[in-house]
């Protein structure tokens, strides 16, 4: 049995150390938010945040995350400005990166609330979305560095 | 994920109900209670309402991020004068002849053809509700039909100041034959359509809460209990047959429930998409040479430059380029070749199927209804009202979930493994077993 933390709440899991995260977010928690896509770390679509740090759950087996605190875009509340930001500005398309996307960028926005143009594209450069929205994830993350500006407080 | 409605559970929806019936002549708009046409009644529902004052829209089109469930709803909606933000519900609908396009004919969400072939269907459909409606409300207050009006799901009859909700007139509404020609809005009279409207997709997609095909699962699903994972170990050339692979290695997998051999490959099902990769590592596949067992990209390449320099067909000659190229102060030469590519849906090709002895249950992310329909009544024997297509959300479509071949793979083992049975290629398979776009070459020579 492995006891994970999960969006503030405890979970018991019977499975091995070595299973990945996204397959127990997924299948077991029934967290489905989280997505699976290239398996290997290289598209972003499985990002959570492990102690508030983006980190690929498809290359992270449940083994190293014992005792963390994982949240996952269920976790993230709707009050989120990038959840905001991202119905205002109608980022998706079909969707399916958008979970990792967004977790990536609630990640860069709590480090850096007003980041660079080019801390931007340091941090989005490895997030894959194949229908091409990256334009609108732009305008979704400076929509929401201006929402968290207006509330006067951190992402 | 909402299923579509039951003949069984539809008989008992009091409420004003458009229907359609397609031929390969056209289309038909029917009021569903119509008895000749009940006994026929498939469901081929677009459009519900109920006496709760709400609106059911039904899309049989994939939404895969180009926002066909939006931009059809639209168009019922604005000729249905219908209030977008209080009323109107979209519902992803089965796979039915009411679906399939008129101008493809099928039901298929390919060719940037959703709007562009269902827009005038729609529109009468919105527009013989609203028409039924206005009329329903005249007969109520005994007044001309042209003296009362349809504004955002209501009627209003300005002389007298009285007005009827479209769930207070949907009943009576539904008893009236449906007009063969409505009478369409003028394009200055559009509410929704030519309008930037927020996509009705978008929240859940934000939050998370979207289901995809590979999401799909016991607690997410009506109806589905007791699900399995499989993966499946495929050929590593074109025609390739197992000669021997490690069924017990496999087994001994914890998790692993069965390994079995189906037209596609090795099998692998188990209680946990984990258990299933595990015990596809461990079968040590062993395959024969195939049909063509060189065929690869490099192999594709040279045989396709080679054929560039053998004479080819003739489309059209004129004047004498062999003189003109030979005298040109400038010549200009290139050749080109683009490889197989695969199509790489973020989300790669996935699909659930629960094929039990009176019924099978298809959820996937598919573009062709139509063809999974078929491809499952093929595999089961069943007939096509036995079967039941879930179209859930595409995590792309990108044209390569028009083919249904993952539709078979989890028809078939869960036909075999009497249970429900989701079937999930990795990224390395979805990539390796692509219907891939076929490659191209050309030689060019001219002067600027």
């Amino acid at each position: 049995m492995i006891s994970l933390n999960v969006n503030g709440k405890k979970y018991k899991v019977d499975v091995p150390d070595d299973v990945m995260l996204l397959w127990v977010l997924r299948d077991h928690l029934k967290l489905t938010g989280t997505k699976y896509s290239c398996g290997i770390g290289e598209c972003g679509s499985c990002t959570v945040h492990i102690n508030g740090k983006a980190e690929r759950s498809c290359t992270i087996s449940v083994g190293q995350v014992k005792g963390k605190k994982i949240t996952t875009i269920e976790g993230l509340p709707d009050s989120h400005p990038v959840k905001k930001a991202w119905i205002q500005e109608q980022v998706p398309q079909c969707g399916y990166c958008q979970p990792g996307v967004m977790m990536q960028v609630a990640a860069l926005l709590s480090k850096k609330p007003t980041p660079t143009a080019d801390q931007i594209i340091a941090e989005m450069d490895d997030v894959i979305c194949r229908c091409g929205t990256h334009l609108r994830i732009k305008k979704g993350i400076q929509t929401a560095v201006q929402m968290t500006r207006k509330e006067g407080k951190r992402a | 994920m909402k299923t579509n409605i039951s003949r069984r559970s539809f008989l008992k929806i009091t409420g004003l109900t458009i229907a359609v019936s397609v031929t390969p002549f056209g289309y038909t708009i029917l009021n569903a209670a119509e008895k000749k046409d009940l006994k026929t009644f498939n469901p081929n529902v677009w459009l519900h309402i109920t006496s709760d004052n709400k609106v059911t829209i039904s899309i049989g089109n994939a939404e895969m991020g180009q926002g066909v469930r939006t931009a059809q709803s639209m168009i019922i909606a604005d000729e249905l004068e219908a209030d977008w933000k209080k009323q109107v519900r979209i519902i992803q609908g089965g796979a039915k002849d009411a679906f399939k396009s008129p101008i493809l004919g099928a039901q298929i969400t390919v060719a940037s053809a959703s709007v562009r072939g269902f827009y005038e269907p729609l529109r009468k459909a919105g527009a013989a509700g609203r028409a039924m409606l206005v009329k329903a409300a005249a007969e109520t207050w005994n007044v001309p039909e042209n003296e009362c009006k349809a504004v955002l799901g209501t009627v209003k009859h300005e002389k007298s100041k009285r007005s009827l909700t479209y769930g207070q007139l949907c009943e009576k509404a539904a008893k009236l034959e449906v007009p063969k020609d409505p009478p369409l809005k003028k394009e200055e009279e559009f509410r929704y359509m030519g309008k930037p409207m927020p996509r009705v997709d978008v929240p859940e997609k934000v939050s998370g809460k979207a289901i995809y095909g590979l999401d799909v699962n016991d607690d997410n699903v009506n109806g589905l209990k007791g699900i399995h994972y499989a993966v499946i170990a495929k050929p590593p050339a074109f025609g390739a047959k197992p000669i021997s692979f490690d069924q017990k290695a496999a087994e001994q997998v914890q998790g692993v429930v069965k390994v079995m051999q189906i037209p596609q490959g090795i099998a692998v099902c188990a209680t946990s998409t984990e258990a299933a990769l595990k015990g596809r590592d461990v079968l040590k596949m062993q395959w024969d040479k195939g049909t063509l067992p060189d065929m690869d990209n490099a192999y594709i390449e040279k045989l396709m430059m080679t054929d560039l320099d053998k004479p080819g067909a003739k489309v059209h000659e004129a004047g004498d380029v062999k003189k003109a190229l030979s005298e040109a102060a400038k010549k200009v030469e290139a050749t080109y070749y683009v490889p197989c590519v695969a199509h790489t849906t973020m989300e790669p090709m996935n699909c659930t199927a629960w094929v039990q002895n009176d019924r099978c249950d298809v959820w996937g992310p598919y573009q062709n209804q139509t063809g999974s329909l078929g491809m499952a009544a093929a595999i089961t024997k069943l007939p096509p009202d036995k079967i039941h297509i879930h179209t859930t959300f595409l995590g792309c479509g990108l044209g390569r979930r028009a083919f249904t071949n993952f539709v078979a793979e989890a028809v078939t083992i869960s036909k075999e493994l009497g249970k429900p049975v989701k079937v999930m290629w990795t990224r390395e398979d979805d990539i390796k077993y692509d219907r891939f776009r076929a490659p191209y070459d050309s030689s060019n020579s001219g002067w600027p």
